[in-house]
């Protein structure tokens, strides 16, 4: 009996979902166990068939229910929180986590800006010790609420949830809810991730020497001459620089996460949406204390170019790829966030 | 009886399944079987057991060294045999005694 390449995906991918909620050596194993297990019955069911259709893969994948579901029976005996409320309870926890990151994220940029001066270490060192025991008590009490409704209804089993309908079909099988195959998902490219700390060095090495320098460059205009320091970041972009610095190192520290892992994860989706939120965050930050460039004397000293109102047209420029990266950002992030609630990397 | 008390019955019922399934499934693996025959084997008898509760029970039981499995590549694909080993035979053996000695008393008690 075989497959023809609809339902040979429609496997693989059921296969994929039910190895994504198992962990451990045997998760391979208990994969082909379970496809082994789906042939003999398809084989006693249509014994006529050569070809397993997709109907026919559907009619038994609906018996045994969501990958998540049967992944499930393989696990200890007693969790924490069980199959039946894991999939709201996974939501929940995901999404105040970031609401409470994001919030606290969001009180560190105003405080900031607005605020007294104060250096980066500082302002980066308490925005992730608040960040971590926000999350962190976030993640506990939605655990401890959830762990709580598990005891109380502990008596129930899977064919008993007639009082929790929706729960019960968030653990039956929809083929929409099953994960791409790893060919159509983002793939990890080594090279693309050792280019992208290696940027993000420079970029954190950049940032810093601005905010030590004040903004300041030395120039050179012809050989001999000794250097002289011309202002290029104005004063309105120097007290932005702490934050940028902030989101640098978050996705600095992430793509060297991705690196050790060697794989995407929903760790590393999650964080790229949390530096993504803090982009444009920082972006309308930007847009507000226009201009933050000049490059008058620059010109004057080096490029010697004949542009009238150069610094209002730089500024005008940034200003409006500024704008354009806030709005491909939000929507960059929206997408991102949909596939990620709704198609849960592990 | 209502529908109530059906649901009650059909509990209870289950709760006596997964009391005895371990003994139902110990007592099929004498002889080596893979996870579908041996569901068929516990269904043809009466014994209503499915794949999700199966399949990890024999883990389970294999963890516990009771059982021996391997995989054995025979027309068309793969499956995975399992049978009972020295220990699991011997816990059979003492398992069937002690069914047989709660099913006297029980007799006893209800008759």
């Amino acid at each position: 009996m075989k497959t023809n390449l609809k339902a040979g995906e429609l496997l693989a991918r059921y296969l994929l979902g039910v190895k994504r909620h198992l962990s451990g050596k045997d998760r391979e194993d208990i994969a082909k166990e379970i496809e082994s297990h789906i042939f003999d019955t398809l084989e006693e069911r249509f014994p006529e068939t050569e070809e397993v259709t997709v109907a026919q893969l559907e009619e038994i994948f609906k018996e045994m229910g969501a990958p998540r579901k049967v992944a499930w029976q393989y696990r200890p005996q007693r969790s924490l929180i069980g199959p039946r409320f894991f999939p709201v309870y996974a939501i929940v926890a995901r999404i105040l986590v970031a609401v409470v990151v994001g919030a606290i994220l969001l009180s560190t940029v105003i405080a900031t800006v607005v605020g007294e001066p104060q250096s980066f270490w500082h302002v980066l060192g308490n925005f992730l010790g608040s960040a971590w025991s926000g999350a962190l008590s976030a993640f506990g009490v939605v655990t401890l609420i959830f762990a709580g409704i598990e005891r109380a209804v502990e008596e129930k089993s899977w064919d008993e949830m007639e009082d929790f309908e929706e729960l019960k079909e968030m653990n039956e099988y929809k083929a929409s809810e099953l994960p791409q195959l790893p060919q159509r998902e983002k793939k990890f490219d080594r090279v693309e991730n050792v280019f992208e700390i290696v940027f993000g060095i420079i970029g954190m090495a950049f940032l810093t020497y601005i905010y030590a320098s004040g903004g300041v460059f030395p120039v050179r205009s012809s050989a001999g001459e000794s250097a002289q320091l011309i202002q290029v970041f104005t004063d309105n972009y120097l007290p932005l620089i702490p934050f940028a610095m902030g989101i640098t190192g978050l996705e600095l520290a992430r793509t060297i996460t991705l690196y050790v892992q060697g794989h995407h994860s929903g760790l590393t989706n999650w964080w790229v949406i949390a530096t993504q939120i803090g982009n444009v965050i920082l972006m309308g930050f930007v847009l507000n204390a226009m201009p933050i460039i000049t490059l008058q004397a620059f010109n004057e000293r080096v490029l010697n170019l004949n542009i009238a109102n150069l610094d209002a047209t730089t500024n005008t420029a940034i200003s409006v790829l500024t704008g354009l990266g806030i709005a491909g950002t939000i929507i960059d992030v929206s997408i991102k966030t949909y596939r990620e609630i709704k198609e849960p990397t592990y | 009886m209502n529908t109530k008390q059906n649901k009650e019955l059909e509990k209870l019922r289950q709760e006596m399944r997964r009391g005895v399934i371990v003994l139902a499934t110990l007592s099929q693996l004498e002889e080596e079987q893979y996870g579908y025959s041996l569901i068929n084997d516990l269904n043809e008898q009466g014994f209503e057991v499915g794949q999700d509760t199966l399949y990890p029970l024999l883990r389970r039981l294999e963890k516990q060294e009771l059982l021996d499995s391997e995989w054995r590549v025979e027309d068309p694909r793969p499956r995975r045999y399992y049978v009972l080993n020295q220990t699991g035979q011997e816990l059979l053996k003492e398992l069937k005694a002690a069914w047989k000695e709660q099913v006297e008393v029980i007799k006893e008690i209800i008759k």
